[in-house]
């Protein structure tokens, strides 16, 4: 779970939102959401508990969240995720990397 | 609003004076008729303290309508709104140079994928390179922002069963079909026959159309311009390129069921 304001987001109904790490290095994010309307032309993946690796717990999706996996952002640092959600399986990841070739 | 094309370079002056993005992804949100695009930024080496590191993608001065060498700085690509794109002011001219640029983006979140030689540096970073990435992260990130905000803060969005299609309503249609039902009940006449049950009231009520004005009529139908009929309680009401109604008057049996 990432700040807004460490994504530059100014929402008035939201202050974090979720985000899945590209890169560690240099930290780039996508950001999720479970209720966004993406776009027609968005390339977008969802995942929900199923979708993470049980061998690395962490809070968990609150529902099924999608993620714009076209979309990279950087994020100054570290401090700026607030909690571990969980890490993607082998499975869901492979997901995230074949959507991003149709990015292009 | 600009469309730009993949490989395309603009100014960007929100993001500060002298501020330069290529464009690496088609337009996308097309649909919302808010176009952005994946971008990354670009640094002349001597900005960069003369560190080409892992992250920075180097154009050669040939492969550009610049001519000469740029950083494509991936630590800092994003996502920008075409209209934060002001002046386009060059562009790649080698194909090769756009696949490698590709390329390295994908190798970001999947190191099997190969990036042409030469292209990513293997300068260790320094304290001062990192301030100075901080600083530029922070200058551009407000502009992410703008293309990531308004989709996130209109999420909300509903469908509902209009006479055979599913329409879709966002947060703002939603807010419109409230006002319009509240507008709407002008065209309620009297109330008839009214009966109360175990935890709820029913009403019949006549519904009168032809003497209102094609205003009201028109707050009323306002929801979808696609229909010009509708069916009401399995009546048919047909609405014309005016948007008034063609029948003059008839009674609708509607029963609204209220939780006591």
């Amino acid at each position: 779970m990432t700040r807004n304001a460490a994504l530059g987001i100014a929402s008035p109904t939201s202050t974090q939102h979720p985000a899945l790490i590209i890169s560690a290095q240099p930290l780039l994010v996508t950001v999720g959401s479970d209720s966004f309307r993406h776009d027609h032309d968005a390339v977008a993946e969802s995942f929900g508990a199923s979708d993470l690796d049980p061998r690395k717990p962490g809070r968990g999706f609150s529902s099924v969240t999608t993620f714009d996996v076209c979309r990279a952002i950087p994020i100054a640092g570290e401090a700026d995720l607030l909690y571990y959600i969980g890490a993607l399986t082998e499975e869901a990841w492979k997901r995230v990397l074949t959507a991003r070739r149709h990015c292009w | 609003m600009p469309i730009a094309e993949r490989g395309s370079i603009w100014t960007v002056p929100a993001a500060g004076p002298g501020a330069l993005c290529v464009v690496v992804s088609q337009a996308r949100g097309l649909s919302r008729n808010r176009a952005e695009y994946q971008v990354v930024p670009l640094y002349l080496p001597s900005e960069l303290l003369g560190v080409h590191s892992a992250s920075d993608f180097l154009l050669r001065p040939s492969e550009t309508t610049l001519g000469v060498a740029y950083l494509a700085a991936l630590w800092n690509t994003r996502p920008l709104l075409a209209k934060d794109l002001f002046q386009e002011r060059a562009r790649i001219v080698t194909p090769a140079a756009l696949e490698d640029l590709r390329d390295a983006h994908l190798h970001l979140a999947d190191p099997t994928i190969a990036v042409g030689l030469g292209r990513l540096g293997t300068s260790a970073l320094t304290d001062d390179i990192r301030r100075w990435r901080a600083q530029e992260i922070a200058a551009w990130q407000p502009l992410s922002g703008r293309a990531l905000a308004p989709a996130i803060g209109a999420g909300a969005w509903v469908k509902f069963l209009v006479n055979t299609d599913w329409l879709e309503f966002s947060e703002k249609d939603l807010e419109r079909f409230s006002s319009f039902w509240k507008a709407s009940d002008d065209l309620v006449n009297r109330v008839v026959r009214p009966a109360l049950g175990d935890g709820r009231a029913l009403f019949d009520v006549t519904m009168s159309f032809g003497r209102f004005s094609s205003v009201a009529v028109d707050t009323f139908f306002s929801g979808h311009p696609r229909h010009d009929s509708f069916t009401i309680e399995g009546v048919s009401v047909a609405v014309d390129k005016e948007h008034t109604l063609r029948t003059e008057e008839f009674p609708v049996v509607r029963k609204i069921g209220a939780a006591a």
